[in-house]
């Protein structure tokens, strides 16, 4: 830049000789005709005209003009900014919460939903599960259809199978016994994701045999921080839930897979799979140049041979084998949440910019006399133009690193206030794309209000303006009707977003007060990975009770339970028959084994019969207790107690279980997540599980403990820990909460949805507000002496701020009415986020048109107010 | 703003003929921009007043196509002043806008006259 103005410089000043020399050869000629010195002078400059129109006319030439324009215009920019302190610090702050919201949002979103995955070519792999004809799809597939599409398929270059649920393992040797989340993958799993280890190799067909050699991969953080980063570890075994385990790869620092394990080892599927377990995904990479249709289409063919092959191998219900990008089942229905706050954002970042607007207009309209004072010294109109632009422009680069540094600031914050199960969280972070993003919706903000009102302010007809004083009267740029719409828009904006975060509101009230079928207080809950030496139910149940004998011990302690999983975190679940009917009933209820005290621990009703007893044991009978809900569907005119049924069935042998005969009826329970009604549920004795079940559920499932306590439970963890280490000193602990705070992370995505949602809505009421007090403001100024004259005429104070306030709120009442219709329109949106509250609940909507009216109204009333009370002498004597 | 819409306007309806009108004036020798002024209103009859507004930015644009090239020289009556001289391509140009000018004249004059011939009949 430091050449062309040096250039200009020189070029600048011979310009001005060369008009020097003209003036003085035309004085002197005038002189020589006989003019007076005065008369030749004037005269000649007269004749020549405006000399800086002339430079500028004729600088334009030299094409380097622009540059020097843009110098010029981004001083003055600046010293004007400089000059009116207030409306630059609202216009920046304004500006920098709207573009701050949008790129802290963007951040996330981009992060988790537009990102492609870390993998390479990750468009090519594709998540494959059995899909069922109604009910959710739970990305799941079982092993037998595995092997059926490794041994078949003609599109995929490589299929990975892994455990969908995290077991987790415990390793120890060396430091501290510690309980680490592990996935089992079959063989090929890193060579679907197109990852190969730093250090060492991936998993050999060998391995992944059942009766392989313990193997294990682990992840650079769990390399750094258990073993310090130490390559040695590939060749001393480690310890694995009591077993020695061998390293055999240590993967990327950049590795990621959404179930977060920190280890991996070999799933060690049979060759020929009998279970009907379907707990597995699969993971498949396409082969280069196959589309997605073509592998639905050969999905459909392998299905319909499978069943002919297989047909015990099928559900009922099971209708086909479904096949998607796997970025997309990751993601799951996080979706529609993050759009949300994206559209918020995105209509907090208008409101911001129509405040701008209003800001301009106001400011632009005590410009007007400026302006006409330039236009009259020779700016010409595009020059004027460009000079609001670039003020504008400044404006919009302030905001957006200011609102760029919030968003810094913003993201660490949002991701503390995720929910803990929200995917790819690891992948967020304010990044290039976000700058891009600010930068580009703050272009666009330049766009809607710095060009607009510049070029209505442009239009200044310079004799009108200067006449008319700085006072009063200046001509209305932006015409009343444009200010209307901007208020009303503003308004309607606000009232879209308010009414989002009442229906979001609604929805958490309404899922707060659900009753859960339990109590949660002073119930304290940990989990642990079982080993496979716990190899039977009596080993397995030995343990526990030792356990559970020393827990009911600890002094504050009142009672502890061993369940396979506990309210509200999900579980297995089993086929039934139902014996004794007139023909076999089938069900599938949930599968709840629990130690005798569970229903005491949670404080879960026995509606009939009886609770589980210590006698309830391997030697004794079989029992069941069902819950209300399978008690209503099974036995609608019976008492169930008595009755008798066989869960496993259909199952391989060595699940099946022997008829078991009811003995109580316990209250429902919801057992998946508090937004999900209870379903059918059997609990069993943890002692008369089948020994293969233990074994299996061991494998797949961490096991599940609860303690109820009588002082507050956060006070027992160490004796806790320090329990079961005396049990088993290799067996480490994971997941220590309370039962409250289990509950209050099953709502953490609605929370954070709703805590971001009402921050967006406050902020967007507060601009509105700023916005509407401002406008009205404004106007009042431009209307003072028609006030004052009416005023001096008599009218009351009262009845003129009473039409004045009337006046100001039409575009309010407009706005409302048009957030009411665009809410009701938008609804659809919202639904899937909503509990128990419908998009269009008209309590909601009327709320919130009702908290942003009568803000609105006094935003509006409280300027007027003022104007009607000032002395109509005042106000006539300082025009 | 309205003067510069003015100049503007001029500018565009003179732009050929100005800039043949600047290069003519140099044919007879280096002339300076009041020079040129003189000159145009001399030789029209006092009829032509070349606009300063005009003038100026038509001698740099000139300059810029190299037409016509200055230099810093004293007047007769030793005033510094900014002279400027055509170019070999200036003369060229200057050719080829007289003929299209006299092409122009002719077909404007063709069309004037056979009006007035229909008038008088």
């Amino acid at each position: 830049m430091k050449l062309p103005s040096v250039f200009l410089a020189n070029r600048k000043s011979a310009l001005d000789e060369e008009i020097q020399a003209h003036l003085r050869m035309s004085i002197q000629d005038r002189i020589d005709r006989g003019e007076t010195p005065e008369q030749a002078r004037t005269e000649a400059m007269r004749e020549f005209g405006n000399v800086s129109l002339v430079k500028e006319v004729t600088r334009e030439t030299w094409g380097w003009l622009g540059l020097e324009h843009f110098g010029q215009d981004l001083r003055f920019a600046l010293r004007q900014l400089r000059k009116s302190p207030g409306f630059t610090i609202t216009a920046v702050v304004t500006l920098a919460l709207g573009l701050g919201a949008a790129a802290a949002i963007f951040s996330v979103v981009d992060g988790v939903l537009l990102k492609p995955l870390q993998y390479p070519h990750p468009e090519r792999i594709l998540d494959v599960s059995s899909r069922y004809q109604a009910g959710p799809d739970y990305h799941v597939i079982r092993g037998a259809q595995y092997r059926f599409l490794q041994e078949q398929n003609n599109s995929f270059d490589s299929l990975a199978l892994y455990d969908v649920v995290l077991s987790g393992v415990n390793l120890s040797g060396g430091s501290e016994p510690e309980q680490v989340a592990s996935a089992f993958v079959s063989a090929d799993f890193f060579r679907v994701l197109g990852v190969v280890p730093v250090i060492g190799r991936s998993f050999t067909s060998e391995e992944d045999r059942p009766g392989g050699a313990c193997s294990a991969i682990i992840t650079d953080s769990l390399w750094r921080t258990r073993y310090s980063g130490d390559s040695s570890i590939l060749r001393s075994p480690i310890t694995v839930n009591g077993e020695r385990c061998s390293v055999v790869g240590i993967l990327p620092p950049s590795f990621r897979f959404h179930l977060n394990a920190k280890m991996f080892m070999p799933l060690r599927v049979p060759a020929v799979p009998r279970d009907l377990g379907h707990y597995y995904g699969l993971l498949a990479r396409l082969k280069p140049g196959v589309t997605l249709a073509q592998t639905r289409a050969e999905l459909t063919t392998l299905f319909s041979q499978f069943k002919l092959a297989h047909a015990d191998l099928i559900d009922d219900g099971e209708v086909g084998l479904e096949a998607g990008q796997y970025q997309d089942a990751v993601l799951g229905d996080v979706r529609p949440a993050l759009w949300l706050l994206f559209a918020t954002v995105f209509l907090l970042l208008l409101i911001a910019c129509v405040n701008v607007a209003h800001l301009e207009i106001a400011r632009e309209a005590t410009r007007t006399r400026e302006m006409a004072v330039r236009a009259a010294l020779g700016a010409g109109r595009s020059r004027l133009v460009r000079q609001l632009v670039t003020e504008s422009v400044l404006l919009a680069f302030a905001g957006a690193a200011s609102g760029l540094l919030l968003a810094y600031f913003g993201v660490p914050l949002l991701l503390h206030l995720s929910p803990s199960g929200l995917p790819r969280a690891t992948d967020i972070s304010v990044n290039l794309t976000v700058v891009v993003f600010a930068i580009v919706m703050s272009a666009l903000t330049v766009l809607l209000f710095g060009v607009a009102p510049a070029l209505s302010a442009s239009h200044v007809d310079v004799n009108l303006a200067l006449k008319a004083g700085s006072h009063c009267a200046t001509p209305q740029r932006v015409g009343r009707l444009g200010r209307d719409l901007l208020i009303g828009t503003e308004v309607a904006l606000s009232l879209i977003l308010l009414t989002g975060a009442a229906l979001l509101m609604r929805s958490f009230v309404a899922l707060e007060r659900i009753d859960p079928g339990f109590d949660a207080q002073n119930v304290l809950t940990f989990r642990m990975s079982i080993p496979p030496g716990y190899s039977t139910t009596s080993r397995m149940w030995g343990f526990e009770r030792e356990i559970l004998a020393r827990l009911d011990a600890l002094p504050g302690v009142i009672d502890a339970t061993s369940a396979t999983s506990l309210p509200l975190q999900g579980g297995p679940d089993m086929p039934a028959i139902l014996l004794g009917q007139s023909r076999p009933v089938t069900i599938n209820p949930a599968y709840r084994p629990i130690s005798p005290d569970y229903f005491h621990v949670f404080g879960i009703p026995i509606v009939r019969g009886r609770s589980f007893a210590e006698s309830d044991d391997s030697k004794s009978l079989p029992v069941a207790i069902v819950n209300a809900a399978l008690a209503r569907q099974a036995f609608p005119d019976r008492d169930p107690i008595g009755q008798k049924l066989e869960l496993g069935a259909g199952l391989s042998p060595e699940y099946s279980d022997v008829p078991r005969i009811i003995v109580g009826v316990a209250g429902d329970v919801r057992e998946t997540a508090l937004s999900r009604p209870a379903g059918i549920t059997v609990f069993i004795p943890r002692a008369q599980i089948p020994d293969a079940l233990t074994l299996a559920m061991n494998r797949v499932l961490p096991m599940s403990w609860a303690v109820h306590t009588r002082i507050p439970p956060g006070q027992l963890t160490g004796a806790i820990r320090r329990t079961i280490l005396a049990v088993d000193a290799e067996q480490p602990i994971a997941d220590l909460s309370t039962m409250e705070q289990v509950m209050a992370e099953d709502v953490d995505r609605q929370r954070f949805t709703l805590v971001l949602m009402t921050v967006f809505a406050s902020l967007a009421m507060v601009m509105a507000a700023v916005g509407i007090y401002g406008v009205v403001g404004f106007r009042m100024r431009q209307r003072k002496r028609e006030l004052g004259i009416r005023l001096a005429l008599g009218a009351s104070p009262g009845s003129l701020a009473r039409m004045v306030t009337l006046q100001g709120l039409r575009p309010i009442a407009a706005g409302i009415l048009a957030g009411i219709v665009v809410s009701l329109a938008l609804a659809r949106m919202i639904r899937s986020l909503l509990f128990d509250t419908s998009p269009t609940d008209p309590l909601s909507l009327t709320a919130s048109a009702a908290v942003l009216g009568s803000l609105a109204f006094l935003s509006c009333y409280w300027p007027v107010r003022r104007a009607a009370l000032t002395d109509p002498l005042q106000t006539l004597r300082d025009e | 703003m309205i003067g510069r819409n003015q100049y503007r306007n001029r500018i565009e309806l003179l732009q050929g003929t100005l800039d043949m009108l600047i290069l003519q004036t140099l044919q007879w020798g280096p002339q300076h921009g009041y020079g040129m002024v003189q000159a145009l209103r001399l030789h029209s009859g006092e009829v032509l007043q070349v606009e300063t507004g005009s003038l100026y930015p038509a001698l740099h644009r000139l300059e810029r196509q190299g037409w016509v090239r200055s230099e810093w020289k004293q007047t007769e009556s030793n005033q510094r002043a900014k002279f400027y001289r055509i170019t070999t391509a200036g003369k060229k140009q200057l050719a080829s806008d007289h003929s299209r000018w006299q092409q122009i004249v002719g077909a404007v004059t063709a069309i004037m006259e056979r009006e007035a011939e229909g008038d008088e009949a």
